[in-house]
């Protein structure tokens, strides 16, 4: 076996990992992802064990770089607003550097291969929990469900991701999402959730 | 320098084949026969994939051994080359 040549197994990740948001899951076979990363076969199965395992090894890579450019900087002891004005500003600098991640985690999550074993929890999770809590133990947001929080607090952002990111967006024009029209829908959602 | 891994000091080897071990009762069979090899360190087969890949790690067999082992059995195995 010849020895692990790095940058290999992220040729083989980066074209599955585009495989899967244009195609699905069942668009990627190890066949055609040979073929696209321009490798044969049996290199894929060098870096991993099965279709099964380079699925979970994918959604863990992708959600290990989540978790590390939306903590920059970060701490769960951050003031709720400072805190949360970090938060928007590094997810949506990380989903302009890694367009594909987006689809792939919403893909991936509402399938099956989520409850799989080897999935594992990262520290992203924890962090958030204890800066949702701490904020309202402080009495800087107001008390909510988690859902209902994460629906007011993030969907927002999310929602005008998407319009930046598609080639039109409501009125039928490209929508570039600027700091300043960030801005203006993050003071609106600090007004809903500031006690 | 780095500390060796075990898998570099007995050279650890994957070996992929193509077959035509579909299901996983036959999977069952064959798995009697690679369990118990101790030349096969880690062994297992995609049952997700057209080609039904056998990959097995090994440090001491060639892929002709394992090519024989398989069509011993009453399989189809053929390298997939790397």
């Amino acid at each position: 076996m010849r020895p692990r040549d790095e940058s290999k197994e992220a040729a083989i990740r980066d074209k599955a990992i585009e495989m899967i948001v244009k195609e699905g899951f069942d668009g990627l076979s190890m066949q055609k992802l040979a073929k696209a990363a321009n490798v044969s076969p049996g290199t894929i199965y060098l870096y991993f064990k099965s279709r099964e395992d380079l699925l979970n090894q994918l959604y863990n890579g992708i959600d290990a770089v989540f978790s590390e450019e939306t903590l920059k900087d970060f701490s769960p002891d951050m003031h709720f607003e400072e805190g949360l004005w970090l938060q928007w500003k590094n997810r949506f600098a990380y989903h302009t550097k890694y367009p594909h991640h987006i689809h792939f985690m919403e893909q991936f999550r509402n399938s099956p291969l989520i409850n799989h074993k080897d999935i594992k929890e990262n520290n992203f999770k924890q962090a958030m929990g204890t800066f949702f809590r701490n904020a309202v133990k402080r009495n800087e947001m107001i008390e909510l469900p988690v859902e209902v929080f994460w629906a007011i607090a993030y969907g927002p952002l999310y929602t005008l991701i998407k319009f930046h990111s598609g080639k039109k967006s409501l009125m039928g024009t490209k929508f570039i999402l600027t700091e300043q029209r960030m801005r203006q829908a993050f003071d609106a959602v600090m007004k809903a959730l500031k006690k | 320098m780095k500390n060796k891994t075990l898998m570099e000091e007995v050279k650890i080897e994957v070996l992929v084949f193509k077959t035509d071990i579909v299901g996983k009762a036959d999977a069952e069979i064959l798995g009697q026969i690679l369990d118990v090899d101790r030349r096969i360190k880690n062994w297992n087969i995609d049952h997700d994939d057209i080609d039904n890949v056998l990959r097995i790690e090994s440090g001491e067999m060639s892929p002709a051994d394992v090519e024989q082992l398989v069509k011993d059995l009453g399989y189809m195995c053929e390298e997939l080359p790397e």
